[in-house]
C-alpha cells in the first residue's frame, strides 16, 4: 500500500511516466498478452505469468504480484483466472477482467482438444509419454523458481518465512486437506498481521 | 494396450441431450464454488461423481483428462473441457467449461471491486498482508506433489533441478525450458531409460 501512495505524491515525472507506460492499453491488449500466457503455458501458466507480467511487461510489481495471488488463492476458481480477473479488472473495469479471463480460457482450447486427441492415438508411445512426464518434472522445477523469487518479495523475511514453512509442514507433513490447512495457519497469520498493524497504529 | 481416451466425432451429429447438459452444468457450477486452491483440489469430488455415481466416464478417461490439462498449455482447469468433450461433445466442453469458471470468476471481480473500494482500510491492507505468506508456502508444497510423481525415475527428478537452475540463475524463458525437457523426455522414453 505504501509504495503506491509514494508514487502519487512528488515523484519526479520521467517515474510517473514509465508508470504509464508499463500498464496494458486496452481490454484487446489484456486479451492479447494473456492469451499468449495461456498459448505458451505447458504445465502451468503461473510461472510465465510471473515472468510476463512482472518481468517483462511490468505491470505489475513483484509484491503486488504476490498479495493478488494470495488473494486469487483463497477465493474459488483457478489462481490464474483470478488473477486475470482481477488485474484486467483493475485495469479496465468489467471489459478488462472479461478480455483478459477470455484471453486466457478460449484460445488454448483447440491444442488442449487437438492434444487430447492425439493423446487417444498416441498414448502408448514411450516417447510421447516420456516428453510428457518430462514436460511436468520441468514445470515443478519453474514453480520452485517462482517460489523463491516472490519469497523475496515478502515483507518480513522471518516471521513470513516461518508462516510459509507451517504452510508447508501442514500440507506436506500433516496432510491436512486444503481447507483446514488454510483456515489454520492462514487465521494465524491473519491474527499477527492483525497484532502488528493495531500495533503501528498506537 | 488401447488408449484410454476417447473424443468421438460422432456425437456431433447426436441429438443433443438438454437434462444431461444442464446437469453437467449445475455439477461444474458446484464444483467452481467449492474449488478453493484450483480446480485440482475438487478431483475427488468430481471423480465420485462423475465416474462412481453417474457412471459418465470411467476413471482412467479422468485421469488422462487431468493429465492433459497439466500438459496442454492453458490453466489446468480446462481438464474440464476435455471431459465435457468425452461426455457430450463440444457443446459438453463449452458446458462444463463455463459452469467450472463462471461462478467463481463473478465471486472474484466482486471480492476484487471490495478489496479496491477499500483499499486504504487497515483490515485489506491486514488481509493482504497476512495472506502473502501462504501463497508462498502452498506454491512450494505445488512444486514437491507435481515432483513426486516420478519419485522413483531418477533420470525425470533430475529434470527439477536443471529447469529450476535454468529459471533461476540463467533467466531462461518457461517456455523454452519447458520444450527442452519436452525433447530430453521424448528421447529418454525413446531409449527406455523410464
Amino acid at each position: 500500500m505504501s509504495k503506491r501512495s509514494d508514487c502519487e505524491g512528488d515523484a519526479p515525472f520521467s517515474a510517473l511516466q514509465t508508470k504509464a507506460d508499463s500498464r496494458p492499453r486496452s481490454a484487446a491488449h489484456l486479451f492479447w498478452v494473456f492469451s499468449q500466457l495461456a498459448l505458451s503455458g505447458f504445465g502451468g501458466v503461473l510461472p510465465i505469468a510471473e515472468d510476463r507480467l512482472v518481468r517483462k511487461e511490468a505491470w505489475i510489481s513483484a509484491q503486488d504480484f504476490l498479495e493478488t495471488l494470495a488473494l486469487a488463492q483463497v477465493l474459488p476458481g483457478p489462481n490464474i483466472c483470478n488473477m486475470a480477473i482481477m488485474l484486467g479488472d483493475r485495469f479496465h473495469g468489467t471489459r478488462g477482467a472479461l478480455a483478459a479471463l477470455a484471453g486466457l480460457l478460449l484460445p488454448p482450447l483447440l491444442p488442449v482438444l487437438f492434444i487430447a486427441y492425439l493423446y487417444s492415438t498416441w498414448a502408448d508411445s514411450p516417447m510421447v509419454a516420456g516428453a510428457l512426464r518430462a514436460m511436468a518434472m520441468a514445470a515443478a522445477g519453474l514453480i520452485l523458481a517462482m517460489t523463491l523469487r516472490l519469497s523475496k518479495a515478502l515483507k518480513r523475511p522471518i516471521s513470513d518465512g516461518c508462516i510459509a514453512g507451517l504452510m508447508l509442514a501442514a500440507l506436506l507433513v500433516l496432510r491436512l486437506p486444503l481447507l483446514y490447512a488454510l483456515g489454520l495457519v492462514g487465521a494465524l497469520s491473519l491474527w499477527l498481521a492483525w497484532r502488528r498493524q493495531s500495533r503501528q497504529q498506537d | 494396450m488401447s488408449a484410454s481416451l476417447a473424443i468421438p466425432l460422432e456425437v456431433l451429429s447426436q441429438q443433443k441431450d438438454w437434462a444431461l447438459l444442464l446437469d453437467l452444468f449445475i455439477h461444474f457450477a458446484g464444483l467452481s464454488v467449492m474449488s478453493v486452491g484450483g480446480f485440482i483440489a475438487v478431483v475427488p469430488e468430481m471423480q465420485r461423481y462423475l465416474v462412481v455415481e453417474q457412471g459418465l466416464i470411467n476413471q482412467s478417461q479422468l485421469a488422462a483428462s487431468i493429465a492433459i490439462g497439466q500438459a496442454a498449455p492453458g490453466p489446468n482447469v480446462q481438464l474440464v473441457a476435455v471431459i465435457g468433450w468425452q461426455i457430450a461433445g463440444p457443446f459438453g466442453a463449452a458446458i462444463t467449461l463455463l459452469g467450472a469458471v463462471a461462478p467463481s470468476a463473478t465471486i472474484a471481480l466482486w471480492a476484487n471491486r471490495i478489496g479496491m473500494r477499500h483499499a486504504q482500510s487497515p483490515f485489506i491492507d491486514t488481509l493482504r498482508a497476512g495472506l502473502a505468506p501462504l501463497t508462498v508456502g502452498l506454491m512450494g508444497s505445488a512444486a514437491w506433489v507435481v515432483g513426486s510423481a516420478e519419485a522413483k525415475h531418477w533420470p525425470l527428478l533430475l529434470v527439477i533441478p536443471v529447469a529450476f537452475f535454468l529459471s533461476w540463475r540463467k533467466r531462461l524463458s518457461p517456455l523454452m525450458i519447458v520444450l527442452l525437457a519436452g525433447g530430453y523426455g521424448a528421447l529418454a522414453g525413446g531409449l527406455g531409460w523410464l
